[in-house]
């Protein structure tokens, strides 16, 4: 389980994160909700070790990981996405894939005998099925910088699915996709990628969050103010009033 | 057919290729080194010390001087691994300033043979006969050269297909990125500078003896930039990229003799041309995949 | 009436490959036009091709009677012309405040200006507090707000938004969406591609889909809203 305890975040005499806690359930998906500049992308820049902290403590199946670098808390299981889309433009899209499978123990010879541009190698057989998962077998040898933005978002959660990681935390998944193409990216996020993991999805796009999460988590300002089940968050008065608006 | 001022140009395609690969190394993890001639000139100079004073072996002061050349930087490399970018480059060229100044005031002489010989300061270092007392001719130790040449080649081609090559891609496209990936880019950039270093190095001892003669002056920042522009001109996709453009460079401009003089000034407005026309050169990731392909399905069909 | 903005037979290709398959649109003085279509269909190279930055291959751009196709986009801009782009692209070293500016720059002024205008500001009242941070510190969706109110600064005749509410959450959007209609209201014209397609489609008098460069369908807003294909194909999840 990923807990967060009365994390403290600043930026200058910018407070982004007041002393929030979080529990993360294990095995569901997690959604994270909140007004622009609320203090989601900081928070998974913190649980992904990219940002440090203030004061607080992380917990991962009950060790701390706090002080931990963004490289050792990835190699404990966890990897995330992006807002902003960061894939390897100038590798294919099978290269990016195969990019999350190699030897990311430390310095290692394995890493440097193993031939990863050989068409024989398991690891291209690997990244094309999972490709095939994610709809996208005929763009194997296109550039990941000349892909569309849905095939782009679609690469990261590849490059999730090849690192086989216990706990995704996703940065607006279906940012910049029209509501057919979130309709497609929710059937595949329920069926292929939450199964036995821990996720945590921040989204803006409502439909999403319905359609994947089990347990919904609100925060404003840099503090908690609901979690729980969605159908019951949704309802109550203080997270209409800040994040949803009246309809 | 082959006369010796066609086997010297050759032979210094061979030799600046070399620098221009470890130049190359550094391009594709994503820093642009102002330094490589340092590495080029510590290893001319620590080679040729070994042979002409102390009497070793060609192959063992070889790796010597590479070896030197390898440490030096490794140490630079790891008091700057955390800077990068602009900082990283001018950090670079200060230090093979340095090297330079120091050459400038380092003098370490003995007699051999009656003759005073080793490096002198400004004066350079000279005799440094090791071709000449082992009846090498220039065809032979252009031969040697592109032995050497060959080898660092095969390294690299296999260093690019394996999870290496890959690894040090990815840190140059996005380091941030990399580390979510679980790679601490930190002890690939030492590696990759390292060996940068050493096959400047190698560059940089086969030089010495080939001209016999050298001084501080021959490793300032002109050779410098000149191994960073091979890269940038060739292409960044493969390693033969660099060599295209030394070839391009030497070869071409070099032999053409109307253009002499002006060398300098076609290869500025080469260079200029090649970055608006193709950014990251000719052979650059696309077209060596394109053409990976093909070969692959040639090869198939 | 003749349109603001009347283009026909417009094609934008790269390298061969055509984004846009001759199409044609236009735009009404006061009117909210919208552009709908899936990722890929060639909104955003259409908009790229009204402002100038990247030449279309052939067709006419009419804008206030005259025709501005091959323009470069420097040009385009000083007509008043204004393009929100996709993605934002801000200047991530200059500060919020500067930013702005250099949204008034576009007029042709050779220096930067010294005043933001007070209803701006008003709109975005998270940027308010933010005007000395760089912007590349910005959230997502408050670099997407100040792309928004830099186009603004520009004092356009007509603002090309290319999908405005990107990253923002759902009472900005509501808000951004009202603040279209309040735009119109006060005169301005507005040629709009957005992705909640049943908000944008009940703001706006004429709507446009486009599907791999060719529009498919066009129409009214409200019309457009009944049609059971359109809903069937592009809006997807069936509730609001
Ligand atoms: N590196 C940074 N330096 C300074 N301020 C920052 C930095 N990163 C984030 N901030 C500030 O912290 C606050 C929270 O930002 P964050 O990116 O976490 O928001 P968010 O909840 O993800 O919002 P959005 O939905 O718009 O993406 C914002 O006010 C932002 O400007
Ligand atoms: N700079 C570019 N170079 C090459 N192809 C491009 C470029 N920009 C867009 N395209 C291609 O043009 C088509 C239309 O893209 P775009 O206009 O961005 O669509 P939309 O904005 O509707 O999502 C897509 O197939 C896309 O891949
Ligand atoms: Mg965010
Ligand atoms: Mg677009």
């Amino acid at each position: 389980m990923f807990e967060l305890i009365k994390i403290c975040k600043s930026f200058g005499n910018l407070r982004v994160l007041k002393s929030i806690s979080i529990k993360i359930k294990s095995g569901i998906v997690t959604g994270l909700i909140g007004p622009n500049g609320s203090g989601k992308t900081s928070l998974v820049n913190i649980m992904s070790g990219i940002y440090p902290i203030d004061s607080g403590q992380i917990l991962l199946d009950g060790n701390d990981i706090s002080g931990a670098k963004s490289y050792q808390i990835s190699r404990l299981g966890v990897f995330r996405t992006f807002q902003h889309i960061r894939i390897f433009e100038r590798m294919t899209v099978i290269e990016n894939i195969i990019s999350a499978m190699i030897s990311h123990e430390s310095f290692s010879f394995y890493g440097f005998l193993a031939q990863v541009r050989n068409p024989e190698d398991p690891k291209v057989n690997i990244a094309q099925n999972i490709l095939e998962i994610m709809e996208m077998e005929n763009d194997s040898n296109l550039f990941a910088g000349d892909l569309s933005l849905p095939k782009r978002r679609r690469l990261e959660i590849a490059r999730v699915l090849a690192r086989d990681p216990k706990v995704i935390l996703f940065d607006e998944p279906a940012g910049g996709m029209t509501p057919k193409e979130t309709e497609s990216l929710a059937h595949l996020i329920n069926k292929n990628v939450a199964p036995g993991r821990t996720c945590l999805v921040i989204e803006h796009k409502m439909d999403l969050i319905a359609k994947v999460c089990e347990e919904l988590c609100v925060i404003n300002h840099g503090e908690k103010i609901a979690q729980g089940d969605p159908s019951v968050v949704f309802n109550q008065p203080e997270v209409i009033e800040a994040y949803l608006g009246k309809v | 057919m082959l006369n010796d001022y066609l086997l010297t140009v050759i032979s210094n395609i061979g030799m600046i290729s070399l620098l221009a690969i470890s130049a190359y190394i550094l391009l594709i993890t994503g820093e642009i080194s102002f330094g490589q001639q340092a590495y080029f000139g510590i290893s001319a100079y620590s080679g040729a010390i070994a042979t002409t004073l102390w009497g070793w072996p060609f192959w063992v002061s070889l790796l010597f001087g590479s070896l030197l050349a390898g440490i030096a930087a490794g140490l630079v490399s790891a008091l700057t691994v955390r800077i990068s970018g602009l900082y990283f480059s001018i950090s670079t060229l200060a230090f093979s300033e340095m090297v330079r100044l120091f050459l400038l005031k380092f003098s370490y002489q003995k007699e051999i043979d009656g003759e005073l010989l080793g490096p002198n300061g400004a004066e350079g270092f000279g005799g440094i006969r090791w071709i000449f007392d082992n009846n090498i001719s220039v065809f032979q130790y252009t031969l040697l050269i592109y032995l050497i040449l060959f080898l660092v080649i095969i390294c690299l081609f296999f260093i690019e297909r394996s999870g290496l090559g890959m690894i040090f891609r990815m840190i140059g496209q996005d380091p941030m990125l990399t580390r979510v990936h679980g790679i601490n880019p930190v002890n690939y950039k030492v590696f990759a500078a390292v060996l940068a270093g050493f096959i400047a190095g190698l560059g940089g001892m086969l030089y010495a003896h080939s001209f016999t003669f050298i001084e501080p002056q021959i490793f300032n920042v002109m050779l410098g930039v000149h191994s960073l522009a091979y890269g940038l001109i060739g292409g960044l996709g493969t390693v033969f990229g660099p060599l295209i453009g030394v070839a391009l460079d030497i070869g071409l401009l070099e032999s053409i003799r109307v253009i002499h003089g002006y060398r300098m000034i076609v290869f500025g407005g080469l260079v200029a041309i090649m970055l608006i026309l193709m950014p990251r050169g000719i052979l650059d990731e696309k077209r060596v995949y394109r053409l990976r392909l093909a070969l692959r399905n040639w090869l198939h069909v | 009436m003749k349109p603001l903005l009347n283009v026909s037979s417009l094609k934008v290709n790269y390298g061969g490959v055509y984004a846009v398959k001759k199409i044609s649109i236009k735009v009404y003085e006061g009117q909210i036009v919208s552009i709908t279509g899936a990722n890929g269909a060639g909104k955003s190279s259409t908009l790229n091709a009204l402002t100038g930055i990247y030449a279309p291959s052939s067709g006419e751009i009419v804008f206030r009677g005259e025709n501005i196709a091959g323009f470069h986009a420097h040009r385009i801009v000083k007509r008043r012309l204004v393009q929100v782009p996709e993605g934002r692209h801000l200047f991530p070293n200059l500060t919020v405040r500067e930013n702005l500016f250099t949204g008034n720059h576009c007029l042709g002024r050779f220096f930067l200006g010294k005043f933001i205008p007070e209803n701006i500001l008003n709109i975005f009242p998270m940027l308010r507090d933010r005007l000395d941070t760089s912007a590349s510190s910005l959230s997502g969706g408050q670099a997407q707000m100040l792309a928004l109110a830099r186009g603004l600064m520009a004092q356009p005749l007509l603002l090309l938004l290319d999908e405005p509410t990107l990253g923002l959450d759902p009472i900005m959007v509501k808000e951004v969406l009202n603040l279209l209609s309040i735009l119109r209201k006060q005169g301005l014209t507005i040629l709009v591609v957005e992705q909640n397609v049943r908000q944008t489609l009940e703001i706006s008098d004429y709507a446009y889909v486009l599907e791999s460069g060719r529009m498919v369908m066009e129409g009214r807003g409200t019309e457009l809203l009944n049609d059971s294909m359109l809903v069937k194909s592009y809006i997807g999840f069936g509730k609001s």
